[in-house]
């Protein structure tokens, strides 16, 4: 992996942008690029590239412009620009996990064939997964559809996963593989249900 | 030095930046869009490598609104990236102009574009144009 430059060199490269010097830009970008993005990748290793070259991006697209929001005294030029991706890559990590989470949760009903699923044209698809959320967790009350529901909504395909919840890992394949089918059939209906509730109010 | 990695790291990150106009990657975007030039014919114009084309991406583009301070900023990256500096100016020149014509008419002008593609042709490219049939 590459390494990120030492403080001198981001020093005078700090500099070089305080004086406009057109070409500052492509050295920090040559020097801190591949680096913060090896490092950020070496951090979130499940993460895809895409989302972690947008963070490495953002954080150095908003430094270049805006230099002197760097404050030399409060720490290095590198930790202020990997702090900077670090927390846009948490970001952009949360909002794709609840976009998951939303789709997942349109994607098991309509799957279903419900016709009840569509949400009048003027309400917003995230409003309905903020209410939903809520009522589900009261709906469910036992802690074994609530861990398999969570597996649910973090997108889990793996049968030996939910298999493993229902206690039931030692079964055959195929057995397995009805009984997972069933439980989450079922709990896709309480869903169903929910959201027809929540629609109607 | 960069490794092949870290070069098409570099791309992909020029590439992000073609929609900035902060970045030249935007100016050059525009520029091969523009007049239908591929990687090999925009080099080939700034007489550079490919490669420098990703180092020239990640400039700043010049400051247009001072003639002294745009040809220092052209000089310093031509002489960074190593390629033609007034080759360089009609580029970003070129592309400012067409940005200006967009604002004003929508649409750029059609002649415009038809003779900066005929005038770049004629020193670029040896392949005449096949005269239209009527």
């Amino acid at each position: 992996m590459a390494s990120f430059p030492d403080k001198d060199w981001c020093v005078n490269a700090h500099s070089r942008l305080i004086d406009e010097d057109p070409t500052a830009s492509a050295d920090l970008y040559k020097a801190i690029f591949p680096p913060l993005v090896g490092w950020l990748h070496a951090k979130y290793r499940a993460a895809d590239r895409e989302p972690i070259r947008d963070a490495a991006t953002d954080a150095l697209v908003d430094y270049i412009k805006h230099p002197k929001r760097w404050d030399p005294r409060r720490g290095t030029l590198i930790s202020y620009i990997c702090m900077a991706a670090d927390r846009d890559l948490q970001n952009a990590l949360k909002k794709l996990q609840r976009l998951r989470k939303h789709e997942l949760l349109s994607a098991d009903v309509e799957d279903e064939g419900f016709d009840r699923n569509v949400l009048p044209e003027d309400s917003d698809p995230s409003d309905a997964m903020a209410s939903l959320l809520p009522a589900l967790e009261t709906q469910v009350t036992s802690e074994r559809d609530r861990r398999l529901l969570h597996l649910m909504l973090e997108g889990e395909r793996s049968t030996d996963k939910f298999s493993e919840v229902l206690g039931i890992q030692n079964q055959p394949k195929q057995e397995k593989a009805r009984t997972v089918k069933q439980h989450k059939d079922r709990l896709k209906k309480v869903i169903e249900r929910l959201r027809a509730q929540l629609n109607a109010k | 030095m960069q490794n092949d990695h870290d070069l098409s790291e570099l791309r992909a990150a020029a590439a992000r930046l073609a929609a900035d106009p902060f970045f030249m990657a935007w100016a050059l975007a525009n520029y091969q869009m523009e007049l239908r030039l591929n990687d090999q014919q925009l080099a080939k114009a700034l007489e550079c490598d490919i490669d420098a084309l990703t180092t020239l991406a990640l400039c700043r583009t010049p400051r247009v609104g001072d003639e002294k301070l745009f040809l220092s900023d052209v000089q310093a990256i031509a002489k960074y990236v190593r390629c033609d500096w007034k080759e360089l100016a009609k580029i970003v020149r070129t592309v400012q102009s067409l940005v200006l014509l967009k604002r004003f008419n929508g649409t750029p002008e059609v002649q415009l574009l038809k003779a900066a593609r005929d005038k770049l042709g004629s020193h670029k490219n040896p392949v005449k144009p096949k005269p239209r049939k009527r």
